[in-house]
C-alpha cells in the first residue's frame, strides 16, 4: 500500500510519464500506438510523402485506453491488437494496471535568462528569435553562438531531429535578418508578437498572409541565404513555419515560453497566454506549444 | 508566295524523304533530329531550295505541301498578372512553372496558337498571437486557398523577310483569359472577443492584351528552341490605376511541328 500523499503520488506519475517517454526516444521502450517514436524516426511512408501520427490526449479516455499505470508506478503502452490499431489489454497479455498517466506539463521560458541592459536596449526585450535544429540533444544548428537557447525538444516524443528557439537582447548580436537587408519596415526592434503558417513550401505564395510577420529563420551564416524551417521537420503532421513580428502596431514586447505536454489542456504559468496551434500537429508526440508574456 | 509554291512543289524530296523514312522507322524523336540535321545544313541563314520547310507552306490550295502546320510546345514559364475582383482588392499573382499551347500554322508567317498555364499551390492558414498596451491577448486566424488559370489565345507571326531562316523572331498578340479562385478567412480576436472577421470566396475572370516578342531557333524542321517576353495589360480591371499597369512573363522551352497534314502521297513515299 502506497504511503505516497496524494501531491507525491502526482508527482511520481509525472516522472514516471517522462522517464516513459524518454526511453521511448531512446528507443528502449516502443509505443505500439505510434504517438511516440525513437529519436530520429523519419515519417515518411513508400513514396516518401509525409503521414501523420495518432495523437492521444491526457486525461481522455483514448489516452487510457494507449497508456497506464502498472503496479510499479511505471508506464505501460499498451499492445495494439486488431484492425486500426485498436488497443485492448482484454486481448494481450499486459501488466497494464487500471489507472492511466497523469497529465505532466514542462515549461521553459526566456524570463529572467540572459538579461542585457545596453544602451541599445536598456529594457532587455527580446529582440529576435532564430531556430536550429541537430541530431543530437542539444544540438541548434541555425541558433548563432550568441543566442540564448530554450533547451525543449520542439519535436518532444516524435522522432525527427531536435528542434530549438533561441532568442537573443542584444541588439549588436543579432542576426541580420533578410527582411532587414532588404530594408522592409519593422525589421528591427524587439520582439512583439509570434506567429505561424502551415503550408510547404514557398515563401513567395503566402507572403500576402505573412504580413507584418516574418518568418523565424534558421541562421544558415550565408547573406539573404536565411531559411526558413519546418517545426515538424523529418516528423510528418503539419508543415509549421514559425513567424514573429516586431510592428510595435501590433503587440508590445514578449517573453517567449516553450510548453510540453501530454495533454492539450495544459495551461503555462500564470501571466502567460499559450498559442493556439501544437508544434507536434499530426505528428504524434508531445503537445507543444509556444507561450508569450508581454513585458 | 507564287513562287514560292512553285519551288516547294518540287521539294517533295530527297531530302523529304529521307525524313519520312525516319518518321517510318520509328527511330523517336533522336531519329527525327539526327535525320532531319543530316539533310537540313546548318547555315544560319536559311535551308537550300530543295530542302521542305515547316513553314514554308503553299497558298496553292493544296495541302500535299504543307506538312507543318500543327505545333505545340511547353516551356519553363512564369507570368504576371494583376486580378481584380468585385470582392475583394487586387492580387497580384505569378503563375509558373510550365505552360504548354497547341497551334495551327496559318501560312509561312501567320499561326494561331492557344495555351494553358496554372498554379495551384497548396493552401495555407496562419495564427499570430501578442498582447497589446492593455495586455489583452490579441490573436489572429486565417486560412487562405488560390488558385490561378491562364488561357492565351495568340497570333503569332514570324518577323522575317525569308520565313526559312532558322533563327528568326515572333511578335504575339492576342488575349489571355485568366482564372482566380481566391478562398480567405481571417479573424481577429482582442481579449477573446472577435474585433474582425472576414470572409472572402471570390471567383474573378479577367481578360488581358497580351502582346510579346520571341526569339526561335528551328533545329531540325521538327524542333525550334524558343524563348518569349510578353506583356499583359488587364482590360476588365475595376480598379483601373493599379490593376491595369502591365505585366510581364518570360518563357524558353520547345517548340514541336507535327506531320498531321501530310497528303497521302506523302505517306506513300
Amino acid at each position: 500500500m502506497s504511503t505516497a500523499k496524494p501531491a507525491e503520488k502526482f508527482s511520481q506519475a509525472q516522472t514516471a510519464w517522462l522517464r516513459f517517454v524518454d526511453k521511448v526516444e531512446r528507443g528502449e521502450l516502443q509505443d505500439p500506438s505510434g504517438q511516440y517514436v525513437a529519436k530520429g524516426t523519419k515519417a515518411a511512408d513508400a513514396t516518401g510523402s509525409r503521414i501523420t501520427r495518432p495523437k492521444f490526449n491526457a486525461g481522455t479516455a483514448a489516452f487510457a485506453e494507449h497508456y497506464r499505470l502498472n503496479k510499479n508506478g511505471e508506464v505501460v503502452a499498451v499492445p495494439v491488437l486488431g484492425e486500426g490499431g485498436v488497443a485492448s489489454k482484454e486481448y494481450v497479455p499486459c501488466d497494464c494496471g487500471d489507472l492511466p498517466p497523469a497529465p505532466t506539463t514542462t515549461f521553459i521560458s526566456s524570463q529572467g535568462l540572459a538579461p542585457y541592459s545596453g544602451a541599445d536596449n536598456p529594457n532587455g526585450y527580446i529582440w529576435d528569435l532564430k531556430i536550429g535544429h541537430g541530431s543530437a540533444q542539444g544540438d541548434h544548428d541555425g541558433i548563432p553562438s550568441s543566442y540564448t537557447v530554450l533547451y525543449s525538444d520542439l519535436n518532444k516524443g516524435a522522432g525527427g531531429p531536435f528542434i530549438y528557439i533561441g532568442f537573443t537582447r542584444v541588439p549588436s548580436t543579432a542576426s541580420e535578418n533578410p527582411e532587414a537587408i532588404n530594408a522592409q519596415p519593422y525589421a528591427v526592434g524587439p520582439v512583439v508578437g509570434i506567429g505561424y503558417v502551415t503550408k510547404c513550401c514557398y515563401t513567395s505564395d503566402y507572403t500576402n498572409i505573412l504580413y507584418p510577420y516574418f518568418p523565424i529563420w534558421k541562421d544558415t551564416g550565408v547573406r539573404l541565404g536565411f531559411r526558413e524551417y519546418d517545426l515538424n521537420e523529418g516528423v510528418g503532421g503539419t508543415y509549421i513555419h514559425a513567424t514573429l513580428t516586431k510592428n510595435p502596431g501590433f503587440g508590445v514586447p514578449i517573453e517567449i515560453g516553450v510548453l510540453s505536454s501530454n495533454s492539450a489542456n495544459a495551461q503555462p504559468p500564470a501571466g502567460w497566454a499559450k498559442a493556439s496551434l501544437d508544434l507536434n500537429e499530426g505528428a504524434g508526440g508531445d503537445f507543444i506549444y509556444f507561450c508569450i508574456k508581454s513585458h | 508566295m507564287k513562287e514560292q509554291g512553285v519551288i516547294l512543289s518540287t521539294s517533295v524530296s530527297k531530302a523529304t524523304k529521307q525524313l519520312m523514312m525516319a518518321n517510318y522507322l520509328n527511330f523517336g524523336l533522336l531519329a527525327f533530329i539526327g535525320s532531319s540535321m543530316m539533310v537540313w545544313p546548318c547555315d544560319g541563314q536559311g535551308v537550300p531550295n530543295n530542302a521542305t520547310y515547316p513553314l514554308a507552306t503553299s497558298r496553292t490550295g493544296s495541302n500535299a505541301l504543307q506538312p507543318f502546320r500543327f505545333y505545340a510546345g511547353i516551356h519553363a514559364a512564369a507570368q504576371q498578372f494583376r486580378v481584380a475582383s468585385p470582392t475583394y482588392y487586387t492580387q497580384e499573382v505569378v503563375i509558373r512553372p510550365l505552360y504548354v499551347f497547341v497551334g495551327y500554322q496559318f501560312g509561312p508567317h501567320l499561326g494561331v496558337q492557344v495555351g494553358f498555364l496554372q498554379h495551384n499551390p497548396p493552401s495555407a492558414s496562419y495564427s499570430n498571437t501578442s498582447f497589446n498596451q492593455a495586455g489583452q491577448l490579441i490573436e489572429g486566424h486565417g486560412y487562405q486557398d488560390w488558385y490561378n488559370g491562364a488561357v492565351p489565345i495568340l497570333l503569332r507571326y514570324r518577323l522575317a523577310r525569308r520565313p526559312t531562316h532558322r533563327l528568326h523572331l515572333d511578335a504575339l498578340l492576342g488575349v489571355t483569359v485568366e482564372f482566380n479562385h481566391y478562398l480567405g478567412d481571417d479573424m481577429v480576436t482582442v481579449g477573446g472577443q472577435v474585433q474582425y472577421h472576414v470572409h472572402v470566396d471570390s471567383h474573378p475572370t479577367n481578360t488581358y492584351l497580351t502582346a510579346g516578342l520571341g526569339a526561335e531557333y528551328d533545329v531540325t524542321p521538327h524542333v525550334g528552341l524558343m524563348v518569349e517576353g510578353t506583356a499583359n495589360r488587364n482590360t476588365t480591371a475595376l480598379d483601373a490605376d493599379y490593376a491595369r499597369k502591365p505585366t510581364f512573363g518570360l518563357g524558353a522551352g520547345l517548340r514541336y511541328r507535327f506531320n498531321i497534314g501530310r497528303s497521302t502521297e506523302q505517306r506513300q513515299l
